[in-house]
């Protein structure tokens, strides 16, 4: 999403354009377009504040939280429609979720460029509807909109930003921008056990600070973050695509390294996933998880031997991993090994007894339960 | 008159969306500095003198005039005698994400219907809707029963139903499916209809013109075979486009018009198609262009004067204006268009809040705009538009008409000595103004040296 350049009108701030936008919005009667940059929450301080200050002007809201295709639809329902001077619009970036997410990355190595290929129907409608909104509502629009989402607007809806009675931009500064960006740094756990939506608009979120964020440093810890986000939701490619946008700003990061590995071994791309995990062992050796995943990509491809070498590096990280234990058994068994699958098995049941259960039907040992002894041992 | 009252008028004045009507006291002539003697005579005599039906493409830059213009030819065509059907395409027309030539097709039937229903019976295109309803009656998904609705709301209905065939998303593509095999038959059923509308025109008129206005804003998307949707719609479907029995000018994306594919489609249209360029306010050597600043200026003043109605002894360039000079650079930065030029002025307006508008407020205005635009311009782009710049041409590819249709290039002509008509291009003023495009053209300047 990031075009060519960043904002260079650091140097506006926000009391000038609170001004301006107060003479708009009293100088307006009538239609109006206005579009106000600006973040969520700044949004909601602004009409808090527009409130108190023009108490002769009727001021509503409408806070969009789902993705919509049609705006004229849902103003023309307002109750109070012919009473309403200003309206602020928020949330209208909601709608952008699909097309954000698939111009995003088919195309990676060309870095963020906007796709063309489609065009969001929010956008489309009101690229055609200005003349209704013009001539069906005597109301002043207010879009409040985050800097990614105003992109949009500029470009896939360039005949109704023609129509604009200004733009107003309120930059959150860079620090607190960064700061803020924190509040997006989650825990993957977290991330699976929310509804698909929930996470579709942390990407959203993440996709706007990712805009406004100045410093590489964070972009990239962000990015990893949405990767995160995007492997919780099984999409891998997005998150692949992620991962390596945020390996691009800072290389040596070796989480985006393991969560890239752990995603392509989803879509069953296995050499890849090797040579993920190879590069973040380079950058933290120390990851039993690295070298147990890597393992198990490696049996996938049915390298039994040097999965074997992963799980025991694994193994040398943390001795009491029954599950390393088992799925090193498990390679043994399919080797046809029978004594050392045996003896590796014990191993794994004596540190939690589930695995026997499990290595009773598990046809990694079929070669073992064949082999006539008793297959799988008892204590 | 306070100063409060006069900020508030001046800042309504400049509008962008309030296109002037035909004859309005403020409109502005601009036909001498646009470098083109008379577009629309050109337009309106095609019209007027060919015996066959003519079909012309209209078009120029978002904001230009071109609607203004449109308007006013409706009014010279309907005092020469000619009925005309003017329609600013819709939501109701056009599907927003994919539109088809079909749209285009529906939407001249509707408007048509909508318009000389008092002079022909519309039942061959009722007949027709009627039959493709009971096809797609179950996809579409709504209870409406044709059979049983009058004429009178059968023509409403067909609104109604033109727009459901495109709102339920799911079996968009089906019902277009079920639709598209049968245009020609509703060609012919609508020529029925025009034929006998022809001969019962309101108060006798003799031609009846159809100006589809509006249809440069299908927003361009490129297709799988690498062409926009504009080539298909105008070029695959020319022979369907220029197969009504009436007079039919389209307005088109500029981008289009300069396709290598729309060449082929020429022949079928029989004719260029027109763009309306923008005001010269600068020559191709970078000179001031006075006649055209006037003529901005003249708008300026227009608008203030009478159609905000500002008191004449509040003088332009001294009590409005700090300066002559905010006015010259303002009208300079707007590259010479119409609309920019308003927008520029609004936020200058808002910008100062004060009178008289100062230096200061026109340069936030002028930055303001020009970061705006710097948003849509890519990486890979600065260089073709510090090329063009230097050059003041372009090929026509890719890049460079999508550029042209985001107004970031812009198309100007002048008239030689001989009367000829020479085009020319440059890059945006607002762009110029960018850090980004005077890096790639001193990046240029540097390799050129070489």
């Amino acid at each position: 999403m990031v075009l060519t350049r960043q904002n260079k009108d650091s140097q506006s701030n926000p009391e000038e354009e609170y001004t301006a936008l107060l003479r708009s919005l009293r100088w307006t009667e009538g239609f109006g377009l206005l579009f106000v940059q600006c973040s969520p929450a700044e949004g909601s301080r602004i009409i808090d504040q527009v409130r108190q200050d023009l108490p002769q002007k009727q001021v509503e809201v409408l806070s969009i939280k789902d993705p919509i295709e049609n705006l004229y639809d849902l103003v023309d329902a307002l109750p109070n429609k012919d009473d309403i001077d200003v309206l602020f619009i928020q949330g209208i970036e909601h709608s952008l979720y699909d097309y954000e997410k698939t111009q995003l990355w088919e195309n990676p190595s060309d870095h963020y460029t906007y796709s063309e290929k489609n065009v969001p129907r929010l956008l489309g409608h009101l690229n055609l509807s200005r003349e209704r909104f013009r001539d069906h509502f005597k109301i002043c629009f207010v879009f409040l909109v985050p800097l990614f989402a105003f992109k949009y607007l500029v470009r896939r809806a360039p005949d109704f930003f023609d129509w604009r009675s200004g733009v107003l931009r309120f930059r959150t500064d860079p620090q607190t921008v960064a700061q803020e960006s924190l509040k997006l740094y989650g825990d993957y756990k977290e991330y699976l056990t929310w509804t698909q939506a929930e996470r579709n608009n942390r990407i959203l979120d993440i996709q706007n600070y990712l805009e406004e964020l100045d410093q590489t440093r964070d972009k990239a810890s962000l990015l990893l973050q949405q990767g995160n986000v995007f492997t919780a939701s099984n999409e891998y490619k997005e998150a692949i695509a992620s991962y390596d946008e945020a390996l691009k700003h800072k290389p040596n990061q070796d989480a985006a390294w393991y969560n890239r590995g752990f995603a392509l071994g989803n879509l069953e791309r296995y050499e890849e996933a090797i040579a993920s995990y190879d590069e973040a062992l380079k950058h933290k050796p120390n990851q039993d998880a690295a070298w147990y995943n890597r393992g198990i990509a490696l049996r996938n491809l049915e390298r039994y031997e040097e999965a074997i070498a992963s799980y025991d590096e694994a193994l040398k990280i943390n001795p009491n991993d029954a599950n390393t234990f088992y799925n090193k058994a498990c390679c043994y068994g399919l080797q046809g090994q029978v004594e050392l699958a045996i003896a590796t098995l014990k191993q794994a049941i004596d540190l939690n007894p589930k695995y026997r259960e499990m290595a009773k039907t598990d046809a990694a040992f079929d070669r073992v339960r064949g082999d006539g002894c008793s297959a799988v041992p008892e204590g | 008159m306070n100063q409060e009252e006069i900020l508030k008028r001046l800042y309504a004045a400049f509008d962008p969306f309030k296109p002037l009507p035909a004859g309005d006291i403020a409109y502005t002539d601009l036909e001498q500095v646009r470098g083109d003697g008379n577009i629309l005579h050109e337009l309106g005599t095609e019209i007027l003198s060919l015996e066959r039906n003519t079909y012309q493409l209209y078009s120029g830059h978002r904001g230009a005039g071109k609607s203004t213009e449109l308007l006013r030819l409706q009014k010279h065509l309907d005092e020469k005698n000619c009925f005309v059907v003017y329609f600013d395409a819709d939501e109701d027309d056009i599907d927003t994400q994919n539109a088809q030539y079909t749209d285009i097709l529906l939407a001249c039937t509707r408007h048509l219907l909508e318009d000389l229903k008092g002079s022909a019976n519309p039942s061959p295109v009722l007949d027709w809707l009627r039959e493709r309803w009971d096809d797609i009656k179950d996809l579409a998904n709504t209870k409406v029963e044709f059979q049983t609705l009058s004429v009178e709301s059968q023509i409403n209905q067909f609104a109604k139903i033109t727009a459901t065939l495109r709102g339920v998303p799911s079996v968009r593509q089906q019902i277009r499916e079920k639709i598209n095999p049968h245009t020609m038959t509703l060609i012919k059923a609508l020529n029925q209809f025009i034929d006998e509308a022809k001969r019962h025109l309101p108060q006798g008129r003799k031609q009846l013109v159809v100006i589809a206005d509006s249809l440069d804003r299908i927003v361009p998307i490129p297709q799988e075979d690498g062409r926009s949707n504009h080539e298909h719609i105008f070029v695959d479907y020319s022979e369907q486009l220029t197969a009504l029995n009436c007079h039919v000018i389209y307005t088109v994306p500029i981008s289009m018009v300069y396709s290598s594919s729309f060449l082929k489609a020429r022949d079928t249209y029989g004719t260029d198609a027109q763009v309306l360029p923008m005001i010269m306010v600068r020559t191709a050597a970078g000179e001031l262009y006075k006649p055209g600043l006037d003529k901005l200026k003249e708008l300026i003043s227009k608008r203030i004067y009478l159609l905000a109605e500002i008191p004449a002894q509040i003088g332009l360039d001294s009590d409005i204006f700090e300066s002559p000079e905010v006015v010259e650079q303002l009208c300079l930065m707007s590259g010479g268009h119409v609309r920019e030029l308003l927008l520029l002025l609004k936020a200058a307006v808002m910008r100062g809040g004060s009178l008289p508008i100062s230096r200061k407020s026109m340069q936030r205005a002028i930055s303001d705009n020009s970061n705006t635009y710097g948003m849509t311009v890519y990486e890979s782009e600065w260089m073709p538009l510090a090329k063009a710049h230097r050059s003041k041409r372009i090929v026509k590819d890719d890049i460079h008409r999508n550029l042209l249709f985001r107004r970031c290039l812009l198309e100007y002509r002048y008239q030689t000595d001989e009367g000829k008509s020479k085009c020319w291009y440059d890059v945006h003023p607002l762009i110029a103004e960018l850090d980004e495009f005077q890096d790639a053209l001193e990046q240029l300047k540097n390799d050129g040296s070489h």
